[in-house]
Formats: structure tokens, C-alpha cells, sequence
């Protein structure tokens, strides 16, 4: 049990992929100007990121090392064809406000990320733990963000009007790029605060590793 | 590597897996392609639902023998009744339904037209509920507006509801709606004058093509060497020797390319052929050079001499002179309008006379 | 001409990936640090972008419309980016050894920038904006691919530019690394605000 406690809790806070390991930055502040389309993004790669996350686990032993990398893309694209059919047949509204990002989830980091250092290592279970924690983390971060940019720079919450003032830099990509940059600073200045131990000296090693596997 | 051992190799190995995972993909995509494929007809019906929201309607288009059929829920590939798209001044009407109600008489005609003019030279595409009243000879309103699709609108999202019902309860026959009335939501203004030019250009063809008015037919025959003028969206009022002007201008005529954006004028002419009053009632002027525009007050009391004094030759785009101020495209369009609103004083007097 | 000036302006300026769509922001901020680097994949980007154009648009007008098989465009537009980016990788170390010296390590991080799909993904949309009254081609779309890509170098360098000048100051250790990063391109998004003005 202790296990999966982990696995949630790194996914959602200390390895959390916008916060923590600033992955998936496109979609991120591309949508964050709307709360709507940014939780809409983070459900999609939440049900994506774990689909995939199974899959790949399930095929571990199957698929060769040499060709990993472009099976798990034909997989990932095969997902996101899948979801961007089932948006625009049963979610229209969410379909045409989340644009372009939506064909763009294929190549975004943080399920090509996960897969190459998670799924591959780990068993279904576990995988589909890790898929939906950093699913969620994602969506949360994004969620929260959106609603910030929203509320500063349309005046409204979800769609629905609340204020008149309104700063119309937060509904842009520099607002947008503003309060992701600053809700990282807070995101690390609290969890240093309350975790100054060796929690955070773990999460640093796996950044590391995270960065030279992406190089490398 | 003999071929035996080519087929025992990691290589071979690699191969197939990788086909294998390809095709899998593939086959499962076509059968989910083939069981939720969203058919023109559904679209359809999302937008007819959106745009009447709660209310039961039967939707007509045309059908196979070229008369109007009632399209099915279910219909995969149902036809408008325009065959081909039609290019308007601002707008471009793509496809008309004739729209019932079964528990009244009340008959529609949802328009879906893309209106130009957006931001970053970007359109809007709407649907455009023209409401005809009883006895269907003219329009009696506009239902709520719906978005169907932009090009380029970063700002879209600042469209409100609000705009898109209020074309309805403003209706006015031979009336223009412009951000400048009042048409626009604040942060997207661009994008509102491209739905602007939608619903303008929804009514234009509704009456055209149902009721018989020939756009720009009040204006045939005048005198319009450049083409500025706008005659699809212009009108005009003769009463008591004056007539009272409402010009449209293209913002750029036809045989320049120049893009300043389109000017709406309010131009009254009295009997002595002069301009009694002029208003601009949208300033077409980018950015800051509507401040460098030559004062509109000195058009007043002026005939068609003085306009084409500063006109030059044939109503040409003059190189020198009086309007050339830093804003010379739009001070073009002003000077323009007036020349034309004066050389043409007296076809308005025959016309309404004629019309009476 | 006027298509040709549309396009180059909206590509560089007025659309510009980074600071407008938000495309490829994860080359621009991990690979920014020093100018010769941004240059390096700047460079990269905008070849693969230009090449990934020249296969794929024709592929999806000429072969994936006409078949009906236009929902499998991810696919295969992926898999066309990502052998693409193999070959070159390939060739480019058989050609000029130098120049792989100095691109190479950027090629494999190439598949999943988003602004090579990205631009793909754009030129079989809905391009009338861009084009002034023309009609969409090969021609444009591979026009555009290169400006988009040389927009996307642009602001790199100048992103380069900033951080090399930012490593004097001390910042707070909360703020130092990505925070301070995002801080500065806001601003860089703000200053190319004013293209926006523009009109084509």
C-alpha cells in the first residue's frame, strides 16, 4: 500500500510535471488562459496518459529496445486520434476550445516521459497509479492556473462572468507565461518550506535523471 | 546474414512488432472512425439545436428533385438549399436552411455565413436565424447568433452572449449593425465586426434570395468610377428635395490596395446640390491616423466642384494637395463619398420620385 | 507579393510560434541558456519544420484526403517527423561531420517539439488569413514552415540573449531556473504585442 501511496504522492506534488519537472509547457500555456479548456486538456491527458501508461506497461516484454520509442509514439498518437473522436463526437464545445493542443498531446513530454521512465519498468497496476497521479497533478496545476488567468484576464470563472475588471495581459500568452513562472516559484518556495528534508534532495535526483535521460 | 538467419535476428524481431503495433493502431482507428464519424447531417442538427435551444423545429433543405424536402434526424449528408457558396461584400453566405415550427406558422431561415474584417484578417463563421414575419414578404427579426467557427480569433472567447442576442430585439429594415452602434464586445472588437458582416451579409442574401431585393439595386446606374463604394451595405432617403445618405465605403477601391477599413458616413445633400451635414459614423482609420484626417467640417456647404478639385482627375487617388495629411486613405474614402453623394443627388430625387 | 509579405509577416511577427501559439516552448526554454546553443537548435528546428512540410503536406492533400483517411493524419504525421529527423540525423553525420558536431545533439529532441507538428498540423487547416486572396500550395505551406521556423529562431536568440545577461544577478533561490525564465519571456511576449497592430 505504501508503495502506491508514493507513487500518488510523487505524481501529484513532489515529482509533479508542471510544477516540479516543467514538462509539458506547450498545452499548458497555451490554454491556461481559460479554466475551462485547461481542465478539459488535463482530463484528456489524465484518461490518455493512463491508457498509455497500461498499455506500454502491458507490452514491456514484447516490444524490442531498438523500436521502443516509435512504438510508444504510434501507441500515444493511436490514444489521441481515439480521444480527439470521442471529443468531437460527444464534446463538441470542449473540442473546438481546445484547438490545435489536441492532436498536439502526442508529443507532449510528460506521456512520452512517463512511459520511457515509468511504464517500461513497472507492472500494470503500478503504471496505471502513476498515470492517473501525474495525470491529475497535471490537470490540477493547470486548472488552478486557468482559473488565475481567467479571473485576472477575462473577468470570469468557467465561462460565467463574475467582474468587470479585467487586466487583458492575463488572457495572453505573456499573462499566461507570467503566472505559470510565478505559481512555479510558490509551488517551490512552500514545498521547501514545509519539506526542507531529504524529500526534496530525492526529487532533485530524479529531476537529474529525467533531464540526462532527455538528453540523452 | 543468410535469410534464415535474417528471420531469427532482433532486427526481424523489431520489424514485426513494430507492423504489428502499426496495424493493430490502424484497424482499431478505421472501425472507431467508422462508429463515431461526425456526418454533416449532425453537425447540422448541433447547430440547429444550439440556435434553438428547446424549441421544436423541422429543418428543410432541398432534396434530389430540387424541391424543398424535410431533412431527417438521421440524414448523413443533407442539402442546403444554396449549391454554391456566395461571395458578398464582407461575407460569404456558405449555406441556407428553411427552418418550421409545428405549433406555429412562424418560418426562419438559418444562414450559415463567414463574415471577413477579424483580427489578423482572420473571419468568423455564424449561423444566422433570419425570422420572416406572417405573410413572409419581409424580415421580421433576428434570432440569437451562433458561432460556429472562426479563423485566427485569438479573442474569441471574449465574445459574450449578450452581443450575439442582442441583434434581434435592434432589427431594423434597410439598418446596418456596426461595433460603432454598439455591435461589439469590449476586448474583441475586430472579431465583433466580423460577426458584424455575417448577420449583415445573412440579411442582405435573405432578402435577395427569398424576398427579391437586389442588393445595391436602389444604387444601379450611379456614378461610382472606382468602385469605393459600398452599394450592398449603402442606402439612401430622398424627402422634400433632401437626401439623406448612409455610405459604406470599401476602404479600398477596387483598382487600388490599399487597407484602411471601411467608413460608414451619415451624408445629408440638400436642394442646392451641397453637403448640408456630414457624420462619420465608423471610422474605418487603423491605429492612430483617424487623428491626422482632414476636419470633416470643410465639406460643408461644398458641391461637387470643390470635391473634385480635390479629387483630381476622374476621381483618382490624387498625389497632391489639400488631403494629403498622413492619412490620405482616409480622408480618400471621406472625399469620395461626398463627391459621390453629390454627383448623384439627382438619380436619388428620380429614383424616389419614380419609387413614390 | 502581397501573399508572400502576408506570410512572412504573420509567420515572424504577428503569429509568431513562441510568443502567439505557444508552440515549442520546451526547446525555448531548456535549450536558451546560451546563444550559440539557441542558434544550434533554432537552426535544427526550422530545417526539420521546412523538410516535415514538404512530405507531409503533399502526402495529406494528395494521397490522405482524396483515400478518406484524413483521422489518421497524427500518425502518420508523427511518424513521418520522426523518421525524418532519423535520416537527417544520419545524413548530416555522413556529410559534415562539423556540422553535426554542432547540431547533432538537438536532432533527437526534435521529435517531440511540438512546433515541427505543430506547423504540420496548421498549413492543412484553415491558412486564408495568411494568404491574402490567394489560394493555399505546397509553395506557401513550405514558405510559411521556413518563416515560422526562422520566428521560432528569432526569439530564441533573443530569449539566449536575456538569460546570458540574467546570469549576473542573484535571484532567490525559489525564483532561480524556470520561474525566472517564464518571467522574462512574458515579457518578450509583451514586446511582440505590439506586431499584433500589424494589418496585412
Amino acid at each position: 500500500m505504501n508503495k502506491y501511496k508514493r507513487i500518488t504522492l510523487d505524481g501529484l506534488i513532489f515529482q509533479n510535471p508542471t510544477f516540479m519537472l516543467v514538462l509539458g509547457t506547450c498545452p499548458t500555456l497555451g490554454l491556461i488562459s481559460s479554466a475551462f479548456s485547461a481542465a478539459g486538456m488535463g482530463l484528456t491527458v489524465v484518461i490518455i496518459l493512463t491508457l498509455s501508461n497500461v498499455i506500454i506497461s502491458a507490452l514491456k516484454n514484447v516490444i524490442p529496445n531498438a523500436v521502443r520509442i516509435p512504438c510508444y509514439i504510434v501507441i500515444i498518437a493511436t490514444l489521441v486520434t481515439f480521444m480527439r473522436m470521442l471529443l468531437e463526437k460527444f464534446m463538441p464545445d470542449l473540442y473546438d476550445s481546445l484547438g490545435g493542443f489536441l492532436a498536439l498531446i502526442v508529443v507532449n513530454c510528460i506521456i512520452l516521459g512517463r512511459a520511457e521512465a515509468f511504464a517500461n519498468k513497472h507492472t500494470v497496476v503500478e503504471s496505471a497509479v502513476d498515470g492517473l497521479a501525474n495525470g491529475f497533478g497535471f490537470t490540477i496545476a493547470l486548472t488552478l492556473m486557468g482559473i488565475v488567468c481567467e479571473l485576472i484576464g477575462s473577468g470570469s470563472l468557467f465561462g460565467a462572468h463574475i467582474m468587470d475588471f479585467t487586466i487583458g495581459i492575463f488572457a495572453t500568452p505573456a499573462g499566461s507565461f507570467l503566472v505559470y513562472g510565478i505559481s512555479i516559484a510558490l509551488f517551490v518556495f512552500v514545498i521547501d518550506l514545509f519539506e526542507k528534508a531529504k524529500r526534496v534532495k530525492i526529487n532533485k535526483l530524479a529531476r537529474e535523471n529525467m533531464l540526462d535521460k532527455e538528453v540523452a | 546474414m543468410t535469410v534464415k538467419e535474417f528471420f531469427k535476428s532482433t532486427s526481424f524481431k523489431c520489424i514485426c512488432v513494430l507492423l504489428t503495433i502499426l496495424l493493430v493502431c490502424g484497424i482499431f482507428l478505421t472501425v472507431m472512425y467508422g462508429l463515431l464519424e461526425v456526418t454533416e447531417g449532425e453537425r447540422l442538427q448541433r447547430a440547429v439545436a444550439k440556435v434553438y435551444a428547446g424549441e421544436t423545429v423541422e429543418i428543410y433543405g432541398k432534396g434530389a428533385d430540387g424541391e424543398q424536402t424535410l431533412i431527417g434526424a438521421d440524414e448523413k449528408a443533407p442539402q442546403g438549399l444554396i449549391s454554391e457558396s456566395v461571395v458578398q461584400s464582407t461575407s460569404t453566405v456558405n449555406q441556407m436552411y428553411k427552418i418550421t415550427f409545428p405549433d406555429s406558422k412562424r418560418v426562419d431561415y438559418l444562414v450559415q455565413v463567414t463574415g471577413t474584417g477579424g483580427y489578423s484578417g482572420g473571419t468568423v463563421t455564424c449561423w444566422v436565424p433570419v425570422q420572416m414575419n406572417e405573410d413572409g414578404t419581409a424580415i421580421a427579426g433576428i434570432g440569437k447568433v451562433s458561432i460556429a467557427s472562426n479563423v485566427g480569433q485569438s479573442f474569441i472567447g471574449k465574445i459574450q452572449d449578450a452581443m450575439l442576442e442582442s441583434y434581434g430585439p435592434a432589427y431594423e429594415d434597410g439598418k446596418l449593425y456596426t461595433p460603432a452602434d454598439g455591435f461589439v464586445s469590449a476586448g474583441a472588437s475586430l472579431s465583433s465586426t466580423a460577426i458584424d458582416n455575417a448577420v449583415n451579409g445573412a440579411i442582405i442574401y435573405v432578402k435577395s434570395a427569398i424576398l427579391g431585393i437586389v442588393p445595391g439595386g436602389q444604387f444601379a446606374g450611379f456614378d461610382d468610377p472606382h468602385g469605393l463604394i459600398n452599394t450592398d451595405l449603402s442606402s439612401f432617403e430622398a424627402a422634400d428635395g433632401v437626401v439623406t445618405y448612409k455610405i459604406v465605403t470599401k476602404g479600398s477601391a477596387d483598382d487600388r490596395n490599399m487597407h484602411p477599413g471601411q467608413f460608414t458616413l451619415t451624408i445629408i445633400v440638400d436642394a442646392t446640390k451641397t453637403v448640408d451635414d456630414i457624420i462619420i459614423d465608423d471610422n474605418g482609420s487603423t491605429g492612430e491616423y483617424g487623428k491626422h484626417m482632414y476636419g470633416i467640417n470643410n465639406y460643408i456647404g461644398k458641391g461637387l466642384e470643390y470635391f473634385e478639385g480635390l479629387l483630381g482627375d476622374g476621381w483618382a487617388y490624387p498625389s497632391d494637395g489639400e488631403i494629403i495629411t498622413g492619412a490620405t486613405e482616409s480622408n480618400y474614402n471621406v472625399v469620395y463619398a461626398c463627391a459621390y453623394a453629390v454627383k448623384n443627388y439627382q438619380n436619388c430625387i428620380d429614383r424616389a420620385g419614380g419609387n413614390n | 507579393m502581397a501573399t508572400f509579405i502576408a506570410i512572412v509577416l504573420a509567420a515572424v511577427l504577428t503569429n509568431n510560434f513562441i510568443t502567439v501559439k505557444t508552440y515549442g516552448i520546451c526547446p525555448f526554454l531548456g535549450v536558451s541558456k546560451k546563444t550559440s546553443s539557441a542558434v544550434g537548435m533554432g537552426i535544427a528546428v526550422t530545417i526539420v519544420m521546412v523538410i516535415a512540410t514538404l512530405v507531409t503536406y503533399p502526402v495529406y492533400t494528395y494521397v490522405m484526403v482524396p483515400l478518406h483517411f484524413e483521422f489518421l493524419e497524427i500518425i502518420f504525421f508523427i511518424f513521418i517527423i520522426a523518421s525524418l529527423v532519423q535520416m537527417l540525423e544520419k545524413v548530416i553525420q555522413k556529410l559534415s561531420p562539423a556540422l553535426y558536431g554542432a547540431m547533432g545533439i538537438y536532432l533527437p529532441l526534435i521529435t517531440t517539439n511540438c512546433a515541427v507538428l505543430g506547423v504540420t498540423e496548421l498549413v492543412i487547416g484553415d491558412m486564408s488569413q495568411f494568404l491574402a486572396g490567394a489560394t493555399m500550395n505546397i509553395g506557401w505551406a513550405v514558405l510559411y514552415a521556413l518563416f515560422a521556423g526562422l520566428g521560432f529562431t528569432l526569439v530564441m536568440i533573443i530569449m539566449s540573449g536575456m538569460r546570458e545577461k540574467l546570469n549576473y544577478y542573484k535571484t532567490p533561490k525559489a525564483l532561480s531556473g524556470f520561474p525566472t525564465a517564464m518571467v522574462t519571456a512574458s515579457f518578450i511576449c509583451m514586446a511582440f504585442m505590439v506586431f499584433t497592430y500589424i494589418v496585412i
